[in-house]
């Protein structure tokens, strides 16, 4: 039928208040949606950039012993050399890695407290570490590690709560590769204001020399991390040039996110939350738009009794108000992206500081201090098509009401 | 011509029954101006309702041109009421969010007429019923009896085969109310469209050339006039 639009739209108009409180309604919705989205994408990324950039690089090549029981860092599983050769002929960036567990002793002149706490070490190649991570560069106090020197690296928040200075002399008490005890002395060299909270809360880097000598390494190392990009999902040349390069070695590569299992948890529980909010934005646009709609039938039944009369069939009826429900969906979209687009500007710009919260939780994000969003061009246009979409089919539901009603109980209708 | 063979129609209210029509038989033929009198409860806006197609019968025959046209489905009576019957309301019901010119369109809007034709007929009905110069004035910009004329356009402007007209001067002054009489039987003369109106206004059944008086949901008498 023709001008049903142009009805639709006249009809929009009808109630401006109402149709701009159920608009308002969507497009608070909307807003919600665009911003918690920016902001849970914005972390998960830039915990992704964080763990490649301080925790595993691209990925880790390890023994599949050692991948078996990864999390309890065993010495003994320890690469064959030829791995580190094959990785340098090939010209991968890597470096050798080992991690291990400890607890860190200060007591005595001059702490100002005594304690122990364990802590996750890691001994590192200080000439070879920036090949694959980022740390030397977030070295606030002190200076980032040398070849041979016995002194440890830890993060701003694991010296604010000790009370570590550069300077202070700790104790390391570990087990060697051999299961007897020993005790690295060592003095702080460093303090990093890491961007990730597990490496600022709770790790020590120590420098892969003075560890050997401790846990009797005699030369060899757990782990080599490599570097294939600086994208979460590297090349499948670089991934093939790595595999070609481990062939018959008898290690295997692991990336990223097989060793941040936590994060990978949170990232995908993320979908949920998103899911979440969505059916949020839905129960809110049902609500006001069936109150609407609703609101709208009662106040204009004879009048819709008169068109039917008319020869006007059901379902172009349905149609007009359809057209009044999207156009309620279109008007708050459009506010619901423009707000959703304005709040999105201050988190992607200024962020927002959850620091001090994060320094204690821990939740599987990387982010220390301040949570950023992100563009997400792909939720302007779920928002736009989500707000029409789904004003309009709740609209064509609460109609049906309408056409049980006989013609003369409409015309009738007071 | 229209044949109404035997038809009955009760309607139940809670635990009443109302039967506004008991078995009524007439026979109107193309052309006619015909009133439908009785006081309040009589059957005649149930009458024009059936007629309509837009109420249903228990028992009888409505034939439209041999059609028996309360056998249609919903959407096929749709389709009839919009190509062959118009309407015209005691409160007007015009839809307030559109012109009088768009009103009246609206009734070719659902006969998907192109756009041209559509503004032709609509100006040259709205120039008929003395509208001129007023398309573009919305419902509540029009009195009680220009709005009755926009009314009357729009159910004309099709050129339907019939026009009911359920009390159509009710709320109009006499004056008015006249004025309005005069017009629709003018556009039955000079249109030749079957004009059904119901009343129980003595002016108003003046008007008519053939009076049928309802009582008690029967014919109690059928009258035509000069």
């Amino acid at each position: 039928m023709k001008g049903l639009v142009k009805l639709g739209f006249r009809n929009l108009l009808r109630y401006k208040r109402r149709t701009l409180i159920t608009a308002f309604a969507v497009a608070m919705g909307l807003m919600m949606f665009i911003i918690l989205d920016s902001l849970l994408m914005g972390v998960s990324h830039e915990s992704t950039i964080n763990i490649m950039r301080y925790e595993s690089g691209s990925g880790k090549i390890v023994t599949p012993a050692y991948w078996e029981d990864f999390k309890s860092t065993p010495l003994d599983e320890t690469l064959d050399p030829a791995v580190g050769e094959k990785l340098t002929a090939a010209g991968i960036a890597w470096t050798r890695r080992i991690d291990f567990t400890g607890d860190m002793i200060f007591r005595g002149d001059p702490w100002e407290e005594s304690g122990s706490l364990p802590v996750a070490v890691t001994a590192l190649d200080p000439a070879s570490d920036d090949r694959v991570f980022d740390l030397k560069q977030v070295v606030t106090e002190g200076h980032f590690l040398s070849p041979g020197e016995e002194g440890v690296v830890i993060g701003q928040w694991l010296a604010e709560d000790t009370g570590a200075k550069i300077g202070y002399p700790l104790s390391l008490r570990v087990k060697t590769r051999f299961g007897s005890e020993e005790v690295m002395e060592l003095e702080v060299a460093g303090i990093m204001d890491c961007p990730d909270p597990y490496v600022n809360t709770g790790v020590v880097f120590v420098d892969i020399s003075v560890a050997d000598d401790y846990l009797e390494m005699d030369g060899l190392y757990t782990q080599a991390a490599v570097k294939l990009s600086t994208s979460p999902q590297p090349p499948q040349k670089a991934l093939d040039n790595l595999n070609g390069a481990l062939k018959g070695t008898g290690a295997e590569f692991h990336k990223w996110e097989d060793w941040s299992e936590d994060f990978v948890a949170i990232a995908e529980g993320k979908k949920t939350s998103a899911f979440s909010i969505l059916s949020l934005v839905v129960l809110i646009a049902a609500i006001g738009i069936s109150n609407t709609v609703l609101m709208s039938l009662f106040e204009r039944t004879r009048e819709l009794g008169m068109m039917r009369a008319m020869g006007m069939t059901d379902g172009d009826l349905r149609r007009t108000f359809l057209i009044e429900a999207a156009g309620i969906g279109l008007i708050g979209s459009i506010i619901g992206m423009l707000w959703g687009g304005a709040a999105n500007l201050y988190l992607v710009t200024a962020g927002i500081n959850y620091g001090s919260l994060l320094k204690d939780m821990k939740i599987g994000y990387r982010v220390s201090g301040i949570m950023h969003g992100i563009w997400l061009i792909r939720d302007y246009f779920i928002a736009l098509a989500g707000g029409v979409g789904i004003c309009a089919g709740i609209s064509w539901f609460v109609t049906k009401k309408l056409t049980k009603m006989e013609i003369t109980d409409c015309l009738r209708f007071v | 011509m229209i044949a109404i063979e035997k038809v009955t129609k009760t309607y139940v209210s809670g635990d009443v029954e109302v039967k506004a029509l008991r078995g009524v038989d007439l026979t109107i033929q193309d052309g006619e101006f015909i009133s439908i009198a009785g006081p309040s409860g009589s059957g005649k806006t149930t009458l024009l309702n059936l007629i309509g197609c837009i109420d249903t019968l228990d028992s009888g025959k409505i034939l439209i041109d041999g059609n028996p046209v309360y056998d249609l489905d919903k959407d096929a009576k749709a389709l009839f009421r919009r190509e062959t019957l118009g309407f015209i309301f005691q409160s007007y019901n015009l839809i307030p969010v559109l012109t009088a010119f768009e009103n009246v369109a609206f009734a070719l809007n659902l006969l998907d007429m192109d756009d041209k034709e559509i503004r032709e007929r609509t100006m040259a009905i709205l120039a008929e019923v003395g509208l001129q110069g007023m398309e573009d004035r919305r419902p509540n910009k029009l009195s009680g009896g220009q709005q009755q004329r926009v009314a009357i356009a729009r159910a004309l402007v099709k050129n339907p085969k019939i026009i009911l007209a359920d009390e159509p001067t009710a709320n109009l002054d006499s004056h008015t109310g006249e004025d309005i009489l005069k017009l629709m039987r003018e556009m039955n003369e000079k249109h030749g469209t079957t004009f059904i109106f119901s009343t129980h206004d003595r002016m108003v059944m003046d008007y008519a050339k053939r009076l049928v008086s309802l009582h008690d949901g029967l014919i109690q008498n059928d009258e035509t006039r000069s």
